[in-house]
């Protein structure tokens, strides 16, 4: 196994990658291999999905399963080696189906078929073991020393940045948002990366058309989420548990939220919100439901202990999903869509029935907890009301400074930086945040300027789309450009979403982000040094010298 | 005495007649075709490609091998003892680690016209062919001596002047991999100068009595400062030989070493007495052999534990010992806090008494 693409990566002198019996997620080789063969397959779909469009052969169906099969490859989503080769297996029967298609197409209008890479035409082996060995050839870091550790992390950087954007696409066509442009960009870089590309010249400008296309996908995602659910509304949640039957319901997928709030209304359980569902609270259709209690727990990382005390059923919706033997809750949870863990039941389709049995079978919380508050809900709409507020106090001189500070949460102890550096903020300043990150900070009391909340949630990953339009709604009241606003942006990464975001902002021409708690492992420190150079990112430090440096340059 | 047996030639052994006309290997299954016990508990084995293909490395280098043992796929990586000179065929010398899977299995199962899986190769240990010293110290100890192995057979066929000082430690003669090879090396060779560190070692002005410590280092290599050195053993080997180099102030970046040795620690062979393993939070409880790794237990008891690199490095088993004394081989990654606690690496952490595990999560 190669596996570069999380921040919990093995690093050693040697070099980066989970390469050996297991990756620090606990996925096995079989898995990572398996996974890097789903991701050649799927190349090759897209290749004859490239190839078709230029004959007019589009088939959207297609176009809407490999960024789902792409998602599953993504850090703590799919353990499960069958339902990886499963994957692999309808990719197969997709690449044929185009390339039948597009041959036909190209007959008709008298073409002459294109000469595709041989990856296009890859045969899936019939046994699992052939497909361990053929996978070997397909491990991401081939030929390092052809083309050097500068081409494989500009190429990891692009199909990583990718995965992201896979995942908020699935996202989104889960809410009906689906774009023909979109899945051609798509397929597009795909196929580029499929050719093992060496120029690092077109490899970075790869990374940032993948940016600008996530910009779109982001877009597309909350038209989806708003459209669906309403617009967010400031929202205060309760962290606490309250007395009675509980399903809690984790990742980021609010359409399996909804259908599980339908489906338990009036059967006496309270549903929970976990992670990086936590902003739902805020939507007006999920609000209308009283027996969306609160949100348990924190972040990802803390889920076998919070999991293990949770006395009812839980549901993976999305990323991010690790051993539940550890806390021993095998048995009540469940996974949906792309998620998947061995011997855990996945639910297909929009029967959470299983879910619900099994919440009521367990006792629930004997107590109510005494509650405790965040607040959430800071999305577009919210931001765009509150700006002119802002803006006058921004002008008044009583607000000084935003601070962005969000992203994924870890395990890695030096992200204590993000909770030291949110209290030392000045008072002057707001903070704005995002994602599971938030969990670091969300439950201190940072108080008001002049009735203007100083702690702002946004909401998910994938809104961080409401904060660039907050960004160019202040740049545009102040007659300036983005990065003249005394705007800093100190952002965490764990995986691939985090990725794309951060490649999106980049894309965009933002500057003088930080980043945490450590680079990427599949970027060189030339790589880096690149990306300081031409904008400005960096990689956090202390909060001392950090908060010193960002305060002198305003 | 153990002395090298001639390989088991197989139908198969001169199957590639022109290897450099052949694609560069990318990995994949490699067909065993012969097989030579190079000690009692170490073989060494000679792969070859069931399609022609070239096998492309530097000297050093190692490659992955997966087999399947009760229905997974279990994976190590060995370093490659052959000269890159030899493109049709890759030799990986195995030493049995008890109770260590793979290893196990490689020296009970794999004869010649056996497959196993492997990747092509790789680590950044490697005998740079570009540098152009011709002095150089070549340090090992036990199964260590594979990769430098590798180094000295390219080196002597490309480079016959270059100055070799081989310096190796065993635990005895019998432990000795490649004898009769390194010491035709060192007839035959004028430049090339042989020293085994061996317990109880008798006889030859180069064998010498004991361990290798930094005075002896000292006393063998008065030209150190001269010579690039390359260095491959167990972590307390290394230790030393690094602590001797910076202490005399020898130059950082002429010192290469394989640190990051993706095998399972050195097992213990232990006093053969038996303890009592539980982890009272998975009600499981079995017998623990004195000397045994935690993860050797854990894992078959299906004790929810990651186990990423498996040779103390990365600190994905981290576990606690609640009850119970151990010897800890590596700490990394442990906090001094974590340490006081209780907190181990299953995978580099032998029993040494009746033991009460916890996974802390």
């Amino acid at each position: 196994m190669f596996c570069v693409q999380c921040e919990h990566t093995i690093r050693t002198p040697q070099g980066n990658g989970c390469s050996f019996a297991q990756g620090m997620c606990g996925k096995t080789a079989e898995v990572s291999d398996l996974q890097d063969m789903l991701v050649h397959l799927l190349q090759a779909v897209s290749l004859y999905a490239q190839a078709a469009r230029k004959v007019g052969v589009v088939d959207t169906e297609i176009d809407e399963y490999v960024p789902q099969a792409f998602f599953a490859t993504l850090t703590n989503v799919n353990f499960d080696p069958a339902r990886i080769v499963a994957f692999s297996e309808r990719a197969e029967g997709f690449r044929n189906r185009l390339k039948k298609q597009y041959l036909e197409a190209c007959k008709v209008q008298g073409v002459k078929p294109e000469k595709l890479p041989a990856a296009a035409d890859y045969q899936l082996p019939n046994a699992k073991a052939v497909m361990l060995s053929d996978a070997l050839q397909f491990a991401l870091n081939r030929q390092k020393k052809e083309v050097g550790e500068d081409v494989i992390g500009l190429r990891l950087l692009c199909l990583y940045g990718l995965k992201g954007a896979a995942a908020y696409m699935e996202h989104a066509r889960v809410l009906g948002q689906t774009d023909v442009e979109v899945a051609s960009k798509y397929h597009d870089f795909m196929a580029f990366l499929a050719t093992d590309p060496s120029d690092m010249g077109a490899l970075f400008q790869c990374a940032m058309d993948i940016g600008m296309l996530n910009y779109r996908i982001m877009q597309m995602l909350d038209t989806g989420e708003t459209e669906s659910f309403g617009h967010p509304e400031p929202t205060r949640v309760n962290m606490r548990p309250v007395a009675g039957k509980a399903i809690l319901v984790s990742g980021h997928d609010y359409h399996d939220l909804k259908l599980i709030l339908e489906q338990t209304e009036g059967r006496g359980i309270n549903v929970y919100t976990h992670g990086e569902m936590l902003p739902a609270h805020a939507y007006p259709a999920f609000k209308k439901y009283s027996h969306l209690v609160g949100n348990y727990g924190t972040a990802w990382q803390n889920q076998q202990k919070e999991f293990a005390a949770f006395p009812g059923s839980i549901v993976m919706t999305s990323n991010c999903i690790i051993n539940p033997e550890v806390g021993q809750y095998g048995a009540r949870i469940f996974t949906r869509s792309i998620v998947g863990w061995p011997g855990v039941v996945h639910i297909d389709g929009d029967d959470f029935s299983a879910a619900i049995d099994a919440a009521l079978a367990m006792q629930g919380f004997a107590t109510d907890e005494p509650q405790h508050y965040t607040t959430t809900g800071f999305a577009r709409n919210a931001l765009m009301q509150a700006a002119p507020a802002v803006i006058d106090q921004v002008k008044a001189g009583n607000i000084k400074h935003f601070f962005l500070i969000g992203g994924c949460d870890g395990d890695k102890a030096q992200r204590t930086y993000y909770t030291d550096l949110a209290k030392a903020v000045p008072d002057d300043s707001i903070i704005l945040t995002l994602a599971c990150g938030k969990f670091r900070f969300n439950d201190l009391e940072f108080g008001d300027i002049n009735g203007i909340p100083r702690f702002l949630d946004v909401g998910q990953c994938n809104d961080a789309y409401s904060a660039i339009q907050l960004a160019l709604a202040l740049a545009d009241a102040f007659d300036c450009g983005v990065n003249d606003l005394p705007l800093s942006l100190v952002l965490s990464w764990f995986e691939q979403k985090a990725i794309v975001i951060l490649l999106t902002l980049l894309a965009l021409g933002i500057r003088d982000i930080r980043v945490g708690p450590t680079a990427p492992g599949f970027l060189t420190p030339n790589l880096v040094g690149i990306l300081n150079q031409q904008f400005g990112l960096k990689l956090i430090s202390t909060v001392e010298q950090d908060l010193n440096d960002i305060l002198q340059a305003a | 005495m153990t002395s090298s047996r001639q390989p088991e030639k197989t139908d198969n052994m001169n199957a590639i007649s022109n290897p450099k006309e052949f694609p560069v290997w990318q990995g994949g299954e490699l067909r065993c075709i012969a097989r030579s016990e190079e000690t009692h508990d170490t073989a060494s084995f000679v792969l070859a490609a069931e399609m022609p293909a070239r096998f492309q490395f530097l000297p050093g280098q190692f490659v992955t091998i997966g087999v399947h043992i009760d229905d997974s796929v279990h994976y190590r990586a060995y370093s490659i003892s052959s000269t890159p000179d030899r493109t049709d065929r890759l030799t990986l010398t195995v030493r049995r680690l008890p109770g260590g899977q793979v290893s196990n299995y490689l020296l009970d199962h794999l004869k010649a016209g056996a497959k196993v899986e492997a990747t092509t190769p790789a680590g950044e240990f490697f005998l740079d062919e570009g540098v152009a010293d011709d002095k150089l110290l070549m340090l090992s100890a036990g199964s260590g001596v594979t990769p430098v192995m590798s180094m000295v057979r390219w080196l002597l066929t490309r480079r016959p002047d270059a100055d070799i000082h081989f310096i190796y430690s065993a635990r005895s003669e019998q432990d000795i991999i490649f004898r009769e090879e390194l010491i035709s090396m060192a007839q035959r060779h004028p430049n090339f100068r042989l020293d085994l560190f061996l317990d109880n070692a008798s006889g030859g002005r180069d064998r010498h009595d004991g361990f290798l410590t930094p005075e002896r280092l000292d006393a063998l290599v008065k030209d150190a400062a001269e010579r690039r050195i390359y260095l491959c053993g167990n972590q307390p080997y290394m230790d030393m030989v690094e602590d001797w180099h910076q202490s005399r102030g020898l130059a950082a970046g002429r010192l290469h070493k394989e640190s990051f040795k993706p095998n399972a620690p050195e097992a213990d062979p232990g006093s053969g007495s038996e303890y009592q393993f539980t982890a009272p939070q998975f009600g499981k409880t079995s017998k623990i052999r004195d000397g045994q790794t935690l993860l050797e237990i854990m894992e078959p008891n299906a004790i929810p534990i990651i186990a990423a690199c498996r040779s103390g490095v990365c600190g994905s088993c981290k576990c606690k010992v609640v009850e119970g004394e151990v010897e800890r081989v590596s700490t990394a990654t442990l906090t001094t806090e974590e340490l006081a606690d209780g907190f181990v690496l299953a995978c580099s952490t032998r029993a040494k008494s009746d033991l009460v595990v916890e996974m802390v999560f």
